[in-house]
């Protein structure tokens, strides 16, 4: 009884959520050692929530449902980096690649640091759109020039297999 | 870079208003939710603010205090009412400011200061109207089994979970 006007109600309540002040938190652990009543009292709380968590899990499972749409909109309005053409390019599936490529040029990125944020988002996928243009049309020589010499292997060889006959 | 932030909110945003209008009729929170979205979208503060969640929270207590201003405030429904799970009918027994605080704090598990930051109330205000909202739902709960055990017969409700 006399603890119980130490420690208020409220007290146990901000003790149950972590709100309590450090000075007091040694205090109120031993009062609940010493006081089976509040400490009963915090069990069924605790108890009480994960009720009410259960209660209400549907809605989480149930998702955003009809208001995703909506959803999106705000999405779109708060954070419209996401929904540039170009961040769309660079969306989920290119992402894994975008760590080695980083490390290949990092010296490159490391200039252009002194840039702006956003400026040097935009150099980074021009540089990157840049390289793989490059490959791409590094590999169709290489493909052209082993194609044609493919063909003038092929070409070559075959008046040979029919001499010999 | 995160994305879809807002329509991943949205289900907890739906939870909160189901548990909100524990004391209205179900359609109610769902179109509470489309008038919190709509409010951000139209507020000019949305994007300055850095948290999104806090900022949502805010406008879904601002339209349903609004709302509940209009109305007659509820009669206190009567423990253990065998159409409306316990939990639910415990939250409608509560007064909206503590309801609000005490969903934002054990519900969403806002910190006070964040859960104060939503409801627009100093830090204290928010302490002592979440332990309120405690102090409130055991009575109510004592009550429900004082009833139940007058009344033999009927089986006793306090504990059902109710999904």
């Amino acid at each position: 009884m006399f603890s119980s006007k130490l420690v208020s109600a409220a007290e146990l309540s901000a003790f149950l959520d972590g709100e309590t002040d450090p000075s007091r938190r040694a205090l109120l652990r031993e009062h609940l050692r010493t006081s089976p009543a509040d400490a009963q009292r915090l069990t069924r709380w605790r108890q009480r929530e994960e009720a009410l968590r259960t209660t209400f899990a549907p809605a989480i499972r149930e998702g955003a449902g009809p208001m995703a749409p909506l959803a999106r909109s705000l999405d779109q309005k708060v954070f419209p980096r996401d929904r540039r053409p170009e961040a769309r390019v660079l969306g989920e599936s290119s992402r894994p690649s975008e760590e080695p490529i980083r490390g290949a040029v990092g010296g490159g990125i490391g200039g252009l640091a002194l840039i702006g944020k956003r400026q040097r988002r935009h150099t980074l996928i021009v540089a990157v759109a840049a390289f793989l243009a490059g490959a791409v049309a590094m590999l169709a020589a290489i493909a052209l020039i082993d194609g044609a010499s493919r063909i003038t292997a092929l070409y070559t060889p075959a008046p040979t297999s029919q001499d010999s006959r | 870079m995160k994305r879809n932030i807002v329509e991943r909110l949205t289900g907890r945003l739906r939870r909160f208003a189901r548990a909100l209008h524990a004391d209205q009729p179900e359609g109610a929170a769902d179109d509470l939710v489309r008038e919190t979205i709509e409010a951000a979208l139209t507020a000019r503060d949305t994007v300055e603010r850095s948290d999104i969640r806090i900022c949502l929270f805010h406008h879904m207590v601002d339209k349903a205090r609004a709302a509940q201003k209009d109305k007659p405030a509820p009669a206190a429904i009567a423990a253990a009412d065998p159409d409306m799970p316990d939990m639910i009918a415990a939250l409608a027994n509560l007064r909206f400011e503590e309801r609000t605080a005490y969903l934002l704090v054990a519900l969403e598990e806002f910190g006070y200061a964040d859960a104060a930051t939503v409801m627009r109330i100093p830090y204290d205000v928010l302490a002592t109207r979440v332990a309120q909202a405690r102090m409130r739902i055991d009575d109510f709960f004592e009550e429900a089994s004082r009833r139940s055990s007058a009344t033999r017969g009927t089986p006793p409700g306090h504990l059902r979970i109710v999904k």
